[in-house]
Parts: structure tokens; C-alpha cells; sequence
């Protein structure tokens, strides 16, 4: 199993947001978690990632069979797991490159591989970001500094083509793009699918799942996961709307 | 009797200067002599500053160094400099210890003993246009007792592309002291890098320094302040710019217990351009002081003011900043800005940006900012898989970016050497 989350309770500001959520991603699967806004679906993302903030009260994350729990996030990061933000950071004063450069390194670092030169990086960067329709001047410009919606969407795909993890957790990957856009980092997306790799899709919305079919579809309401089905549940949601999950939860 | 800062009466700075006034560099010059008493008598009037003194009113000099000596008790004989390759005055403690065996063509670089014995009326010049009888009591001071010093002088149109070094070394005690004058002249249309190094262990520095900017000349000045924790230093700059002479400052204090830097920049000449940054990296119980006056004394002239402090533990900074316009400056254009970065809860800053402005015309803007660290930002990074050390200084360097803006790349690696030593636990 990719990752196996049982029973997990999270707290913030005090305040329990997941409660007793449970679920398990396959190798290679792609799983979409769908739900209403303040169902926990984010708080769900940031506590897998690591965050500040985000108190783990109770229940188990095991990733690849190890405690994911018991890993700062820069380990996390280097056993696999990548969050790719909603809202990505903007970083004034960092190049972009120094910054992608960085990661890879420390990464590779962590997972005992050779660090690579400016020059291989440089490559490797460019074919990276050709292939998301990105030109050098995003790598030479700060980190998602005066980067449009769709730019730092693409920015996000790209860190994960980079980092190679093993689990992608893309939290509502396609707010804030116009249809082009979300084409273009859901091909990106596509592109990066395989049997040694899972997905985890958190969306509010069905329309990212035309273009990143899943493998299963959850639905989350008030912390915790009401019901699971293939990819015509997300179909079904876009027609009946989350009313009658919501109360099925309470 | 040691001369400590708490029983430094008049009677007692007359008594030493009576002793010394005879063994320092200079001595017999009847001119030196002069100035050197008119600075005895200035400092007798004003004494030590304490927070009373308005220029020092987050900086209480006289509490903050309590007990320490601030008069040299002896002068001793210093042997003659050895003759290096390079172009640098090396010196330690109040002593010349290095000085160039060959200069470019047009150019001096004397310690400052050796100028007053061999090119007496050049320092006169130099130093004419600095009354000791109006300065500073620090800087009142170091006029009456510098022990040592350097003259630099470029001549008219000569470019130095290699930097200059001033290197302040030595295994000082807490006990030591020691009263340094700088003098820099270049003269129309000549070009340098000075680079001045402080890093000496211990004991109190104070440091006076005027440079003058003839037409055209262009000046790019570097002070890395890293100096042992035990150190004080006391730093005072006047710059005067003539018509398009440029100068291009930038000041690190990463170093010493307590310092002090002041710095008058005046904009004499039209179409003269300043730039002063400044880089405060502090941790423990630091406490450092840049105090700034950048005077617009005619119009179409140009001053740009940096200032980013990091700031960790109990550590203090005090920036004091003023763009001053005098009557009559029309068309001035100033700006300055201050930024402190606090990596801990116990971390002060104190930011005063003013603005005296007395001509029509004119645009000026200030402001002074205090934060944290972007937890946002940090999370991000590691997120990446970034250490959370590494992500640190990554934000940090980035912070501290813009006030190396206006380098060029080979001018600033001192800069950017000096903030990778601090971020990696050194000074």
C-alpha cells in the first residue's frame, strides 16, 4: 500500500477538523477526494505534507509502510510525498531556479543520490519546463513572483516532475485556471502517471476529473470519508450537489 | 589614573593629552598641534554621550561601556610597516604593521604617521574641511588622539580597477584602545574600491574617517565590521561629494559586542549620487547603531538608503536615518528604507527614518518595516525538501538582497561572503 491513513484526528487552533478519517491509496491508483468547503479536505492535505500548525491528535499515516507521522516535512518530501499547493508561496528575493535547484538537491541528497552540477540541473529544468510550455524566463524570475494563476499552477507541476515523488497530492489544482490553463497542468499531471507513483486529487469541483480520470472518488464531509465509489460518483455529485452528504455525516 | 568612561572628567582628558600630545604622530606640526587641542577642548565641552544626547538616544554610550578605557595610556613606538604585495595598509591594534612596496601610478596609500612626516600639507588639505572644533564628541575624540591612520589619495582621472584594503587586525584586550583618522581624497574623475576589513578581537575602536569626492570621482566603499564580541567600535564618516561624483557605500556589522556607525553623506556638487546600505546581522546580546545623514545641499542630486537588520536572540539594532534638503536643493531625490527581520521573540529594533526637508520640489520617501520569518514561505521550502536551516537562510539572503542592489557582482562578493559566515554561525 502507498499510503494507508487510519482513523486520523486533526486539530487546529483547537479546533478538531479531521475526524477519524480513514483511507487507502494503492500504487500506481489515482484517488479523488471531493467535499464541500470546510469539510477538511485541505486541513487533510497540509497534515499529510507536515505543516505548522496541523496537531495530529490521534490515528495512523503509514506511507510505503513507514510512519509518515514521525517525519519533519523536508523528510517527507524526500521519501516521496509532494503537496502541490493550492495557493503556492510567492518568494521575493529567490530565484526561481536557485530555489528548484535547492530542492532537487537536497532531495536527491536525502534519498542518497549524486547532487547534480548547475549545468545537469540547468538541463534537466529546461526539458522539465519545456514540456509544461514554460520558458526559461520563469526559472530566472523570483519564485511565483508576479506569476499568474495558470503560471503557478504550472510552476507547482513542474516542482513535481523535478522531485519524482511517489505520492502527489494536488489540493485544488484547478482553482483559479481558465480551461486552457487547467489543459495544460492536467497533461502535466497526466504525464507524470505511472505504476510506481499515486495521486491523491483534492477538488471541490468535478470538471479536473474530465481530464485526471481517477481510479476512485471519495467523498469527505465534516473530517472524515462518507462514502467512496469509481468515477461516476463524481458524476453524481455534480448533479446532486454535497446537501445530502452533509447531513448524512451530522 | 586609567581614563574609563566613568571618571573621564576635563581635568583628566587634559592630563592625558598633556602626556601624550608629545608622542603622537604629527607631534611638532604646530598646525596638528593646534587642531588637536581645539578636539581636547570640543570633547572636554560635550563628553561622553549619553541617552541625553539625542543622536544617542537608543545607543546610552557612556552606560554601555562603562569602566572601559577610552584614552590611550601610553603611546609606544611602533616599528616600521613591512612592504607587502597588494594594495592594502594592514594594521593592528593603533599600529601600522603592512603598507604596499610599489603603488599604481597617481596613487597613495600612506599610513597616516608616515603622510604627516613626508606629505604634511596634503593631510592639512585632507583634513581642512572637517573642523575639529565643530565634531561630534566621539569624533572630537579620535582628532585629538588618533595614535595612527591612512591617507589615500587618487589623482585626477586615474582609475584603480584592483580594491583597496584596509585591514584592521590584531589580538586587542578589552583594556585596549585606540583612535584611528582616515582620510580619502580623489580627485576629478578618479575611480576606487575601498575595502575596509575591522577585525580585530577586542578593545575599543574609534574610527574617523572623511573622504572627499572631487568632480566626477566615483568612490565605492565597503566597511565589514566583524569584529570580536568583546569589541567596540565606533565609527564616524563624512563624505563630501562635488559636482557627478558618485558614491556607492555599503556598511556590514555582523561584528563586535556594541558598535556604532555614523555617517554624514553631503551632496555639495549637482548631479551627485549617494547610495549607503547597510546589512545588521546580529545574534546574543549584540547591539548595534547606524545613524545616517544624507544632505541634499543642492539641487538635482540623488540618494538612495538601504538598510535590512537581522536580528536573533537578544540582539538590538538602532537605525537612525534623515535625508536632509537645505534651502535652495530644488530637485533633490531621496529615498530610504529600513527593513528588520526578527528571528526571535527577544530581538529589538529600533527605526527612526526622518525627513528635514526645506526646498520646494523635492521628492523624498522613507519608511522602516519589523517582521518575522515567512512561516508560510519556510513551509514551502521544506516542503521541497529544503532543511529547515537551509530554507532559513535562503529567506534570509533573500531579505537581504536588496541591500546589496546597485553592486555590481565582483564589488559585492565581500558582502555576500561576509553574510554566508554569518548565517553559518560565525560573525
Amino acid at each position: 500500500m502507498m499510503l494507508d491513513i487510519d482513523d486520523l484526528r486533526v486539530t487546529v487552533d483547537g479546533k478538531e477538523i479531521l475526524k477519524g478519517l480513514s483511507l487507502s491509496v494503492g500504487a500506481g491508483e489515482v484517488h479523488a477526494i471531493m467535499g464541500p468547503n470546510g469539510s477538511g479536505k485541505s486541513t487533510l492535505s497540509y497534515a499529510l505534507a507536515g505543516r505548522e500548525g496541523y496537531a495530529v491528535t490521534g490515528g495512523t499515516v503509514r506511507f510505503k509502510g513507514a510512519d509518515l507521522l514521525a517525519l519533519d516535512p523536508e523528510e517527507r518530501a524526500a521519501a516521496g510525498v509532494f503537496l502541490a499547493f493550492q495557493y503556492p508561496i510567492e518568494i521575493p528575493g529567490v530565484p526561481n531556479t536557485t530555489f528548484l535547484k535547492e530542492a532537487v538537491n537536497a532531495v536527491r541528497k536525502q534519498r542518497g543520490e549524486s547532487e547534480l552540477d548547475a549545468m545537469q540541473f540547468l538541463r534537466l529544468a529546461r526539458e522539465k519546463a519545456k514540456g509544461l510550455k514554460m520558458g526559461d524566463e520563469f526559472l530566472k524570475r523570483a519564485v511565483n513572483v508576479g506569476f499568474s494563476g495558470g503560471e503557478k499552477k504550472r510552476n507547482e507541476v513542474l516542482q513535481m516532475a523535478l522531485l519524482e515523488p511517489a505520492l502527489c497530492i494536488l489540493d485544488e489544482t484547478d482553482s483559479g485556471l481558465d480551461i486552457d490553463a487547467l489543459r495544460v497542468v492536467a497533461d502535466g499531471v497526466n504525464g507524470l502517471r505511472s505504476p510506481e507513483r499515486s495521486m491523491l486529487v483534492i477538488t471541490h469541483y468535478q470538471r479536473l476529473l474530465d481530464y485526471i480520470v481517477p481510479d476512485r472518488v471519495h467523498v469527505m464531509a465534516q473530517g472524515r470519508i462518507v462514502r467512496s465509489g469509481g468515477p461516476d460518483l463524481a458524476r453524481e455529485l455534480e448533479e446532486s450537489g454535497y446537501a445530502g452528504f452533509v447531513e448524512t455525516a451530522a | 589614573m586609567t581614563a574609563t568612561v566613568s571618571n573621564l572628567s576635563a581635568d583628566l582628558v587634559a592630563e592625558r593629552f598633556a602626556a601624550l600630545g608629545g608622542r603622537l604622530p604629527g607631534a611638532g606640526l604646530s598646525w596638528l598641534e593646534a587642531r588637536r587641542r581645539s578636539a581636547v577642548a570640543r570633547f572636554q565641552d560635550l563628553g561622553v554621550p549619553t541617552a541625553k544626547d539625542e543622536a544617542w538616544h537608543y545607543t546610552n554610550l557612556a552606560r554601555l561601556i562603562e569602566g572601559r578605557p577610552l584614552v590611550p595610556a601610553a603611546m609606544e613606538a611602533a616599528a616600521a610597516p613591512a612592504r607587502t604585495n597588494g594594495l592594502r595598509l594592514v594594521f593592528e591594534g593603533a599600529a601600522a604593521r603592512e603598507m604596499p612596496a610599489e603603488l599604481p601610478p597617481g596613487v597613495t596609500l600612506l599610513p597616516l604617521s608616515q603622510a604627516l612626516r613626508d606629505l604634511p600639507e596634503r593631510v592639512r588639505e585632507a583634513l581642512a574641511p572637517t573642523p575639529a572644533e565643530k565634531a561630534p564628541a566621539m569624533t572630537a575624540l579620535g582628532e585629538a588622539f588618533f595614535q595612527e591612520g591612512a591617507l589615500l589619495q587618487v589623482a585626477a582621472g586615474v582609475k584603480v580597477e584592483e580594491p583597496i584594503e584596509l585591514i584592521f587586525a590584531g589580538d586587542d584586550t578589552a583594556n585596549d584602545n585606540r583612535h584611528l583618522r582616515l582620510l580619502v581624497v580623489l580627485e576629478a574623475g578618479a575611480e576606487a574600491t575601498l575595502v575596509e576589513r575591522h577585525e580585530a578581537s577586542a578593545g575599543l575602536a574609534n574610527l574617523v574617517l572623511s573622504a572627499r569626492l572631487a568632480e566626477d570621482a566615483r568612490l565605492t566603499h565597503l566597511r565589514l565590521q566583524r569584529q570580536g564580541i568583546e569589541a567596540v567600535h565606533i565609527g564616524a564618516m563624512e563624505a563630501t561629494l562635488a559636482a557627478r561624483a558618485a558614491y556607492q557605500g555599503a556598511v556590514l556589522a555582523s561584528g563586535a559586542g556594541l558598535s556604532r556607525q555614523e555617517a554624514v553623506i553631503r551632496l555639495q556638487g549637482e548631479g551627485a549620487r549617494a547610495t549607503l546600505n547597510g546589512l545588521i546581522l546580529l545574534r546574543g546580546r549584540q547591539h548595534a547603531d547606524l545613524t545616517t545623514e544624507l544632505r541634499h545641499e543642492v539641487g538635482d542630486t540623488v540618494s538612495r538608503e538601504t538598510i535590512r537588520q537581522v536580528l536573533d536572540d537578544q540582539a538590538r539594532a538602532v537605525f537612525q536615518g534623515r535625508i536632509v534638503v537645505t534651502p535652495g536643493a530644488g530637485g533633490s531625490d531621496g529615498r530610504l528604507g529600513s527593513k528588520a527581520l526578527l528571528l526571535s521573540d527577544k530581538a529589538e529594533s529600533d527605526a527612526k527614518p526622518e525627513l528635514e526637508i526645506f526646498a520646494d520640489d523635492v521628492q523624498c520617501a522613507h519608511g522602516a518595516t519589523v517582521g518575522d520569518i515567512d512561516t508560510d514561505a519556510l513551509f514551502y521550502l521544506r516542503s521541497r525538501g529544503i532543511g529547515a536551516e537551509t530554507a532559513r537562510a535562503l529567506l534570509i539572503r533573500a531579505f537581504l538582497a536588496e541591500a546589496l542592489d546597485g553592486l555590481d557582482e565582483a564589488r559585492a562578493v565581500p558582502l555576500e561572503q561576509a553574510v554566508a559566515a554569518w548565517l553559518a554561525g560565525a560573525r
